[in-house]
């Protein structure tokens, strides 16, 4: 077929897929096929543009064109894999029925021990998770809460630098303290030998609960977490996993510094835990995330405790778990509050180090030949781990341009109208197809921002892996700072050449445009893919700029219906508009009052399972719209953990705020958003660049 | 003694040379591709004519006659229409506003004229001022009026003893070449002579003739000499005999300088030989002879006159040595004998002029040199190449072109190049770098639809302009512009399938389709049902010989028509004699009973002519047919229709008249430049040699060929129905979808049974 016929069945092909895909979005009868059709339809088309790519346009004259188009290709078949296989992971993302623990008797209960292990986090973090662990609603006597200390081993304690020895030592005495205060065990070891893994892994042997939960020291549950959770493990003895989101409490930096959208956006793991890990838990695939799950010990045993090959010890166990045959299961409810890292630093060490690992995974276990997994299985941890290769095609596609506009090597040989035939057809599929699966809980060019704020970086630790796979270490993943001024990342240098360098060939492009009138086809093509990388690195300069957060606990919307009351006895009905841990803000029903400085908050807990009185310090008043801000006051431990019951023991909560931003956008909407936020940022950038440099002067005249 | 011996030389030389002058005149358009409308535009303009002098022709004088009009906004000083022949200037025609149409008549001096190809240039410079012209103002322009314009050449044959090198001056496509030949067998002789070398010898000759029709004539020798009776006082001597013997008397109308040609086995052609020429036959074998001329008293009984002799000790000789005939070079052969030895002739193939589907060819291998354009002006250069006659791609495929061409420096605003092939443009490039470039392997990906079966044609389109100053009156010449396309050059073809849309008349013009194809090893006949009807069917094989631009060995001549024909196959008949057979299957019949497609019996037909104010001949697809009892007349008419008479799928052409006197005449109108440009569709009618009656598709096209192999066979299919494979990727799609979600269900239920 020609060219013009290609364009009308391909475009035809594309009104099918939109048809398809919207009707897929009603709820009916029929809903599955034109799903399965519009996803069928989608990798038709992207197949056959990498046919034509393969067959049609791969010839050059010279060695390094040829060699760039390569790479290029390669990079787009990586590309077309990995969104073929995630189709496929995603075509039925399953969703599980409500199973709580009302159904069985207290004493045929198996027995649940919460392991949080922890390595340098601040006590207070700890403290929240361990009396939150408490709260849990299961038997007391089945319920065991270790705090598993890392950071006060023997080894720490002893070791040559005696500062930190001291404050080892320290740290230990306190948190056993903490332990004895809140009823939980300390666990500590001798040596600090792999890391997470080992940690967890002495603990094991040092308890005996049927179950074993695994929450970090920062993730706070909710007290239903036992009851969505442990039934799946009853029901089904061959269950050795129970995982659940991650509910990230704060924004991560790139929603903190770029969209300042985190109530109103998807989260970057929302995405994730909403859609993929339940895609991988329809093929029995979805695995351990670290925390947030409830394993069983004796399958745990069997593969000796956590894996510790790499640096992933979390996807590694539930590799091999199910490689003995053994399910897992995706309870999709958020009951663990965690924190995401607030720099970018933090940040891009834990993409990291997920790259790392689960491409050591890949190396090491080759899931692709893995005895005992099923093939779909394979598929999904392959779509996992191959997702973190990405940095590799990213940078082929940030590059590719330049070495067309600049250096004039040929990396693509086909006309516009070819282009438009085939091309821009598996574009629009892919994202047609991506909207399908993931339109609710991911909106447009978020993936390819954050691909790009993490490539370079990632590029190098996955070579380091490639290099030598066991050579990447655990790095603990730092959390709970505060950032107290506005600054610029450090990382900032690598994306100002990256600007500089798709700048210049912007300026070579449009130069090649106007003097090269043979290639101006694939110019205008290039040009335009060049312009687009350019606005995804401009965007970056967003991220970029570490904003100021001075606010301990990120506060979260909430609706409650509260009572304040004054010493005196007053009363004033109200709405709670957000919390957290450290205070509340509330819309009073009342205006024109005057309220005493301090007043007691009045509501139902719904984990506590009463109205819980907390006392509150007022900190503003707005008289005109009834709104107050105030300061919970930790009177007691009671009070402690009333507020922490209130605040961070429903998982509703949790549920309704993930529900609130799950929502689907219009490409064209995700495009302006992007537009819209990208270049304030520059002159941002500018204007404290100006100010360090002034600022450095002066100080060297001082 | 010297003296004398030089004379009696020259005497001698008379006595062997004969001198007969010949008026030829041509309209100067014959000598044009183009419009018969020669404009010359611009400060100045040039047109060159190439005018052809057939070999051994000598120029007595030669004239042309102009007919022009310039613009009456010229002045007359300054502008000028030079007349060139082979680049020297034979006249300047002042171009004079105040008498604008010209008539004037040119001599061209005997001695510039060469034989071969002559340039005939018309190179204007046209001024409406003294100073500051501006170089395309539009009123800068002068007309010739080809058509009205004549050249009239006297020209002179310088014949001597012939040769076979001489073959090449009796036909060629210049002036004074012979446009008729009469081939001559001899009765009793073996029936093959007739049938396979009698079109082989008549291809041979039109070959030479290129592009100009050949007439060809038949006539068939008594072996026995009847003395015609002889003027008062003479009487029949041994001597007279014998000359009358060896003379061209078996030719009713010998012309003394026209060549005719004597077919047959050495066995039949004895008693019209010479004995020495005779006993050298040995073997396939080619002559030139003159024959004497017998006097009697005053008159002539038969005229001196030259024969080529082809012959050989059987008929399958004779065959090889027509077929040598077509593919040997006169050039290399100054005697005027040639023997072939038996066993090397068998050797001799013919391959055609096509180029090969999936190769890559320069330039220079498809015979063009280095192609080069100087000064300011718009040329136009054409690289034309044959393809197969069924070549057939898929849509999708293309054409690379890679060209290695340049251009200096200092070209101005306007230059470009344009590239299109067959008429289509396909490629345009600015010349706008001030420092001249060069590119090399410039690499074009043209669709291969552009390209066609039989000649195709690329066009180098360059316009060169001299750079503008942007001061008044401060023209640059564009005397240093350069454009160079070198003939390193390549075209890359793709890999094509053998398939043809058939009938089709267009593709029988432009390619001899399906008598010429690359197999042409297939027998191919065509078949008279009168003898008198041979000299047509002969210059209609010479015909497709020149069209193919080789000699076709398979085509024979059968006379009558049998059960069964060749696949392909050509019949010449009166309506009488053809039989019903071939009518049942075709809307239309030439038989006694005519059944007629009337055009009006296409519904569309009025319609389709409204809208699109088609006013050409162009094929209409035609249903219905009226039955009626009537006539050709003087009408001549050509059907082609699939064979019904053949084992195998072919087609069958069938040219009637009403007469077969007739034949002849409309079969060299048929063959003539200007109708046969006009053959389109199946159903073509025609009783002059200026424009068809009516040219019409009546009967529904088929496929004949196969692509070559599966893979081409698929992406062939696909590309003739292009929503086959989308229907195809539905139907797999939906299949899967509905199998998919089988699966997926079941899946989900074994999940939910755990719940």
């Amino acid at each position: 077929m020609d060219s013009a016929g290609q364009i009308v069945a391909s475009y035809s092909l594309i009104m099918l897929i939109h048809i398809s895909a919207r009707e897929a979005t009603h709820f009916h009868r029929y809903r599955h096929y034109f799903r399965l059709f519009a996803l069928l339809v989608g990798l038709a088309l992207t197949v056959r543009y990498l046919l034509w790519r393969g067959l049609y346009t791969l010839g050059t004259a010279d060695v390094i064109s040829l060699i760039a188009m390569w790479m290029l290709f390669l990079a787009e078949i990586y590309a077309g894999i990995t969104h073929i296989i995630s189709c496929l992971v995603n075509v039925s993302p399953l969703t599980r029925p409500e199973k709580t623990l009302a159904e069985y008797p207290p004493a045929s209960l198996p027995t649940v021990d919460i392991l949080v292990p922890s390595y340098n986090e601040p006590q207070d973090i700890v403290e929240v998770t361990l009396r939150a662990a408490r709260q849990m609603h299961y038997p007391a006597d089945k319920l065991r809460v270790y705090l598993l200390d890392d950071g006060g081993t023997l080894q720490k304690r002893t070791q040559n630098d005696e500062v930190a020895a001291q404050a080892a030592i320290h740290r230990a005495k306190a948190l056993k303290a903490l332990c004895r205060r809140v009823g939980a065990g300390y666990i500590s070891r001798d040596k600090n030998e792999r890391a997470k893994a080992g940690n967890v892994n002495h603990a094991l042997g040092e308890t005996q609960g049927d179950l074993v939960v695994i929450l970090d020291a920062d993730h706070v549950p909710t007290a239903d977490f036992l009851n969505y959770t442990v039934p799946w493990m009853i029901s089904n003895p061959k269950t050795f996993l129970v995982q659940t989101p991650h509910f990230m409490a704060n924004p991560d930096p790139v929603e903190r510094n770029y969209f300042s959208a985190f109530t109103r956006m998807p989260s970057e793991n929302d995405m994730f835990y909403g859609t993929i890990q339940r895609g991988l838990d329809f093929w029995n695939a979805s695995f351990f995330c670290g925390s947030a799950a409830v394993l069983r010990r004796s399958h745990l045993a069997q593969v000796e405790g956590l894996s510790g090959q790499s640096v992933t010890e979390d996807a590694e166990t539930a590799f091999d778990l199910h490689a003995l045959g053994y399910e897992s299961v995706y309870v999709n409810r958020p009951m663990v509050s965690g924190l995401a890292p607030e720099t970018l630093d933090a940040f891009i060490q834990q993409r990291m180090r997920w790259a790392q690992g689960m491409t050591q995974i890949l190396l090491l276990k080759k899931p692709h030949n893995a005895q005992g997994l099923s093939w779909f299985q394979r598929f999904g941890y392959l779509s996992s781990i191959l997702f973190w290769l990405f940095p590799f095609a990213r940078i082929v596609f940030l590059f590719m341009p330049l070495a067309y506009l600049v250096f004039g090597l040929q990396i693509y040989r086909a006309s516009l109208i070819e282009i438009i035939a085939f091309t821009l057809p598996h574009v629009i599929a892919t994202y047609q197809l991506s909207t399908l699966l993931f339109g609710r809980t991911r909106w447009p060019l978020v993936s390819e921002l954050y691909e790009i704020l993490q490539c370079v970086f990632t590029f190098r630790a996955l070579l380091k892996v490639f290099r030598n796979r066991t050579a990447p270490s655990f790095i603990v993943t730092p959390k709970g700072k505060s950032l107290e001024k506005s600054f610029i990342s450090p990382l900032s240098g690598v994306f100002y050449a990256l600007i500089a360098l798709t700048l210049a060939g912007t300026v070579a492009g449009l130069e090649k445009l106007v003097s090269d009138t043979l290639t101006r086809d694939l110019t205008i093509v290039v040009l335009f893919w060049n312009v687009f990388n350019l606005v995804l690195l401009v965007s970056v300069l967003g991220v970029l700029i570490e904003r100021r957060q001075v606010r301990e606990q990120s506060r979260l919307p909430a609706s409650d219906e509260v009572t304040l009351q004054g010493e005196d006895g007053r009363a004033w009905v109200g709405q709670v508009s957000d919390m957290s841990l450290g205070g509340a803000r509330v819309r009073l029903q009342a205006k024109w009052q005057q309220l005493p400085e301090h007043v007691s908050l009045i509501s139902w807990s719904a984990s506590a399972g009463r109205n819980v009185v907390l006392p509150c310090k007022l900190l503003f008043y707005d008289p005109s719209t009834g709104m107050v801000r105030f300061r919970f006051i930790r009177e007691s431990d009671k009070i402690w953990d009333d507020i922490i019951a209130y605040t961070m023991g429903d998982s509703r909560r949790w549920q309704s705020f993930q529900r609130r931003r799950m929502r689907p956008v219009s490409y064209w909407y995700g495009f302006t958003h992007v537009l819209n936020v990208s270049f304030r940022p520059v002159l941002q950038h500018g204007w404290m660049q100006l100010k360090r440099i002034w600022a450095q002067e002066k100080a060297v005249k001082e | 003694m010297k003296t004398i011996l030089t004379g009696a030389l020259v005497a001698l030389l008379l006595a062997f040379t004969a001198h007969a002058q010949q008026t030829s005149e041509a309209r100067l358009s014959s000598f044009y591709p183009g419009d018969s409308t020669l404009r010359l535009q611009g400060k100045q303009a040039t047109a060159t004519l190439s005018v052809p002098l057939a070999a051994g022709q000598t120029v007595q004088s030669a004239t042309i006659s102009i007919d022009a009009v310039n613009s009456k906004a010229l002045i007359k000083s300054r502008s000028i229409l030079n007349v060139r022949f082979n680049n020297a200037t034979i006249g300047q025609i002042h171009l004079d506003p105040e008498r604008p149409a010209i008539n004037s008549q040119v001599n061209i001096p005997a001695s510039l004229w060469r034989a071969g190809f002559n340039n005939l240039t018309f190179a204007v410079s046209q001024h409406y001022a003294n100073q500051c012209v501006d170089g395309g103002a539009p009123e800068l322009w002068s007309e010739i009026n080809l058509y009205n314009s004549m050249l009239s050449v006297k020209t002179e044959s310088a014949q001597t003893v012939p040769v076979l090198q001489d073959l090449s001056g009796y036909f060629s496509p210049g002036i004074g070449a012979q446009q008729t030949v009469t081939l001559v067998t001899v009765e009793d002789d073996d029936k093959d002579v007739f049938t396979h070398s009698l079109p082989g010898v008549a291809q041979a000759l039109a070959l030479r003739n290129q592009y100009k029709p050949l007439s060809v004539s038949y006539q068939q020798a008594d072996k026995q000499v009847s003395f015609p009776d002889l003027s008062e006082n003479e009487q029949w001597n041994d001597a007279l005999k014998q000359r009358y013997r060896e003379s061209s008397w078996y030719i009713s109308d010998a012309k003394p300088h026209q060549l005719h040609v004597l077919i047959g086995t050495n066995t039949a052609l004895e008693p019209f030989l010479s004995k020495a020429l005779y006993q050298r036959i040995s073997g396939p074998f080619i002559a030139m002879d003159q024959t004497p001329a017998v006097n009697s008293g005053q008159s002539t009984i038969v005229a001196k006159a030259t024969r080529l002799i082809v012959t050989g000790e059987t008929a399958e000789q004779v065959r090889q040595a027509a077929l040598t005939l077509g593919v040997m070079d006169d050039a290399l052969n100054p005697g005027a004998a040639l023997a072939m030895r038996v066993n090397d002739s068998s050797l001799v193939t013919v391959s055609d002029r096509s180029l090969r589907p999936g190769q890559e060819y320069t330039f220079a291998q498809i015979g063009h040199s280095d192609i080069v354009m100087r000064g300011e002006d718009s040329f136009s250069q054409p690289l034309t190449f044959y393809l197969p006659a069924d070549f057939y791609v898929p849509e999708n495929a293309s054409v690379s072109l890679n060209l290695d061409f340049g251009y200096g420096a200092a070209f101005g605003p306007g230059s470009m190049m344009n590239i299109l092939v067959n008429g289509e443009l396909v490629h345009g490039l600015t010349l706008a770098n001030p420092n001249g470039e060069f590119f090399r392997n410039y690499e074009l990906e043209i669709p291969a639809r552009h390209l066609r079966g039989g000649i195709n044609r690329i066009d180098f389109d360059v316009v060169m302009r001299a750079p503008v100053t942007g001061q008044a009156c401060d023209d640059i010449s564009g005397s240093h512009l350069i454009f160079q396309l070198r003939n390193s050059s390549a075209i890359a073809l793709p890999e094509a399938g053998q398939v043809a849309t058939q009938p089709d008349l267009a593709l029988f013009r432009d390619t001899a389709f399906p008598f010429a194809r690359g197999d042409n090893t297939m027998p191919v006949s065509i078949y008279v049902n009168d003898k008198g009807m041979t000299g047509a069917a002969l210059t209609l094989a010479a015909k497709l010989a020149q069209v193919a631009g080789v000699p076709l060995p398979a085509i024979s001549i059968e006379q009558g028509l049998q059960e069964n024909l060749t696949d392909n196959a050509i019949i010449l008949s009166t309506p009488d004699a053809l039989p019903e057979r071939f009518a049942t299957d075709y809307s239309t019949s030439l038989t006694a009973t005519k059944r007629w497609p009337y055009r009006l019996q296409n519904e569309l037909h009025n319609r389709i002519r409204k809208v699109a104010d088609d006013k050409n001949h162009a094929p209409l697809l035609t249903k219905g047919a009226t039955t009626q009892q009537s006539g050709l007349e003087n009408m001549a008419v050509l059907i082609a229709e699939k064979n019904p008479a053949a084992e195998n799928t072919g087609n069958v052409y069938i040219i009637a008249t009403q007469t077969p006197e007739l034949m002849a005449a409309r079969i060299n109108e048929l063959v003539s430049l200007s109708l046969w440009g006009q053959l389109a569709g199946d159903f073509f009618s025609w009783q002059d040699a200026q424009e068809p009656l009516l040219a019409m598709q009546v009967a529904e096209q088929f496929e004949i060929g196969e692509a070559g192999n599966s893979w081409l066979s698929l992406r062939m299919w696909l590309s003739n129905n292009p929503w086959y494979w989308l229907v195809v990727v539905a139907l797999i799609v939906i299949i899967s979808t509905f199998i998919a979600v089988l699966l997926l269900r079941r899946r989900n239920k074994a999940m939910t049974e755990q719940w």
